[in-house]
């Protein structure tokens, strides 16, 4: 049996608990292949990390899930598995969005491919505009009441969608939704307005994906440095405009001396500071060997002080902020 | 026997239930199989388990009775109702106790398997979980009963508050029910009739309770001191529970006076702490239990034992006392 010794969350306003620190999978199936894949879930597994976070999509559609599905095996039932749905899955544009007849297709698929009867946490990938929300919350709800999911998120939902779909959930006493999943790290902090708001006052918890942004806050990347190779920032220029910019070096660096200085690693700091939010349940953190698995396992229990987390304030504050008032 | 409806439902159970806490560490399953058939004989047909039993065993036995209570049920189940129990807990994770839709499912299947049945006549929870949202159960617990797999709903060890909250939640949502209560209720701890039995008598639960004979100290085979091997006050990870519960000096000259009276009438006190029970007319069913087949005998005796009017009301008196509190369980 797994080690327990990861901090165990509320996802939310449920009863469902989370280990603080959470896997990521989407490199399953396409970075890492089944092998590699395989040493990532024993490795985290044995770490104690019980919260796995995949996607229909991740993996070339349908990669990452097949690859769960297929290593989990026995395990399933000890772990809280959670996907995703909605995302562009073809070419042709008829396999995505949140109408009932597609969520009753993906969830099919996903299971599958999982090969599991449930799935413990059922996540809108991305806000659906062509279908009105009440469809949505609906066809989530039959599938809680199926058993075929235990319970619903979002991600990449603005705040006002949020409360649009939550209080649909709640006013006919739906299945209603205990998680969001966006995008938080030390370097993209937009989530602390009018989101985290919402999130607090109507009971769902923030899954943080890229907590690293995308491996920048793992420590591996130095200024004035070549970059490491065949790493996210490296191999997806998406990711690498999106996060290598002058801004962004000067605030990693002052970081790292921050961290170091106090005998602690950047990465450490990465994981501490969202684990120091009591919105923040799990933070989902990909890995592509098992000495990352390891390292991000342990990277939550550095207690911040006031002071502390006031003084990674004045290092993070993007001058954007200061002058949009 | 005596025959009744739990509460406001068309559910008919029998006035005494089988406990079947001890099937599977305190007796065995050939033991067990002989205190069922003895039950069964003079008509019980109402059963209570729960998916931690064998009380005291642990999470190593965890389920046991449940599986000894299944295989005896072969060929037979559909004469009996059938409750058992969520919440305590099965493993080590987290999400192995509680009532978490996450646990909620896992229970409900995994104690399916063990009774060897398709569907669970009442299905309790076995105490409050103050960190899951009661939407959160209530909701769930109505997706089983739509599913088939589970009939009715009821709480137990539940505050009084709690069950309204609860009750009030559902009518809210349209969603099924509690319609049961099962608490801790004898001549020895009387809290509930505070709070709890009132809600239940308005809003037309049922009430089953158990340890009517207070763990066994109102058969008055024990003797203050050192608590006496070979029964709950000794057991496993029970035992520390039942000495808080009942083994104090007060307790036992109450049982002292109680005797005598009984005594005085020519009734033992085993059988007349059950009659007591069962006069309280808010009790549906009263859930007596066995390590072996002979204990049953006094306490399948109260069925046919009117307590004497005077002698309840000088039980009532003498046990004023154990009325003050507000305990859960």
């Amino acid at each position: 049996m797994p080690s327990i010794d990861i901090p165990q969350r509320r996802l939310g306003h449920s009863g469902l608990k989370v280990s603080l620190v959470g896997l990521g999978t989407n490199n399953f199936g396409s970075r890492l292949d089944l092998d590699a894949s395989r040493k990532v879930i024993h490795a985290a597994l044995d770490a104690g990390i019980t919260l796995f976070d995949t996607a229909d999509v991740y993996g070339n559609k349908g990669g990452s899930e097949s690859i769960l599905g297929k290593v989990l095996g026995e395990q399933r039932k000890h772990v809280v598995l959670a996907s995703k749905f909605g995302n562009p899955f073809d070419e042709q544009g008829k396999l995505r969005g949140a109408s009932r007849r597609y969520i009753f297709q993906a969830v099919e698929a996903s299971l599958r491919r999982l090969q599991t009867d449930w799935i413990d946490l059922y996540q809108v990938h991305r806000p659906d505009p062509d279908t009105p929300i009440e469809e949505t919350v609906e066809a989530l709800d039959n599938l809680v009441r199926q058993g075929k999911v235990r319970y619903l998120g979002l991600s990449n939902f603005a705040p006002w969608q949020i409360v649009e779909a939550q209080r649909v959930a709640r006013e006919r006493g739906l299945a209603a939704f205990i998680s969001a999943q966006d995008e938080y790290s030390l370097l993209q902090r937009k989530v602390e307005g009018e989101h985290a708001v919402v999130l607090e006052r109507y009971g769902l918890g923030l899954l943080p994906y890229f907590p690293l942004a995308s491996g920048f806050l793992s420590g591996k990347y130095q200024q004035h440095a070549a970059l490491p190779e065949n790493s996210r920032l490296t191999t997806t220029p998406r990711l690498g405009e999106r996060y290598l910019n002058e801004h962004n070096w000067a605030v990693v660096e002052q970081l790292r001396a921050f961290s170091e200085s106090r005998g602690h690693s950047l990465l450490e700091l990465a994981f501490s500071w969202l684990a120091a939010r009591p919105w923040v349940a799990s933070i989902i953190a990909g890995a592509s060997t098992v000495e990352q698995i390891a390292a991000n396992a342990t990277a939550a229990s550095w207690q911040l002080t006031t002071d502390e987390l006031l003084s990674i304030d004045q290092i993070t504050a993007a001058p954007a902020l200061w002058d949009r008032k | 026997m005596q025959y009744t409806q739990l509460g406001n439902t068309g559910l008919t159970v029998s006035r005494l239930a089988l406990g079947t806490m001890t099937f599977g560490y305190q007796a065995d399953e050939s033991t067990a199989a002989r205190i069922l058939g003895k039950a069964a004989d003079v008509g019980i047909t109402f059963l209570d388990t729960a998916d931690v039993y064998p009380l005291g065993g642990g999470l190593e036995r965890v389920g046991r009775t449940e599986e000894i209570v299944g295989r005896w049920l072969h060929g037979q189940r559909d004469n009996f109702i059938v409750a058992t129990k969520f919440v305590g807990a099965v493993g080590s994770r987290p999400w192995n106790q509680g009532a978490s839709r996450k646990h909620i499912h896992e229970a409900v299947n995994a104690s399916l398997t063990r009774l060897n049945t398709d569907y669970i006549d009442l299905y309790q929870l076995h105490s409050d979980d103050p960190a899951t949202p009661l939407d959160e159960t209530l909701y769930t617990l109505d997706t089983l009963i739509h599913s088939g797999k589970v009939r009715y709903i009821g709480v137990s060890n539940f505050l009084a508050y709690r069950l309204a909250l609860a009750l009030g939640r559902s009518d809210i949502h349209r969603y099924s029910r509690f319609v049961s209560v099962q608490p801790r209720y004898s001549l020895l701890f009387r809290e509930i009739e505070r709070e709890l039995l009132p809600l239940a008598q308005e809003q037309g639960l049922g009430v089953i309770p158990y340890n009517p004979l207070a763990g066994g100290l109102l058969t008055g085979k024990h003797r203050y001191g050192a608590p006496t091997e070979g029964t709950r006050f000794t057991l496993g990870t029970a035992a520390e529970r039942y000495q808080q519960r009942y083994w104090h000096e007060r307790q036992f000259e109450t049982v002292q006076t109680l005797a005598s009276l009984s005594d005085s009438v020519g009734l033992s006190l085993t059988t007349a702490a059950v009659a007591w029970v069962l006069a309280n007319p808010v009790v549906t069913s009263a859930i007596i239990g066995a390590s072996n087949p002979a204990q049953l005998d006094a306490t399948l005796a109260a069925i046919n034992t009117p307590l004497p009017f005077e002698l309840k009301q000088r039980f009532d008196e003498l046990t004023q006392e154990y009325r003050k509190g507000d305990a859960a369980r």
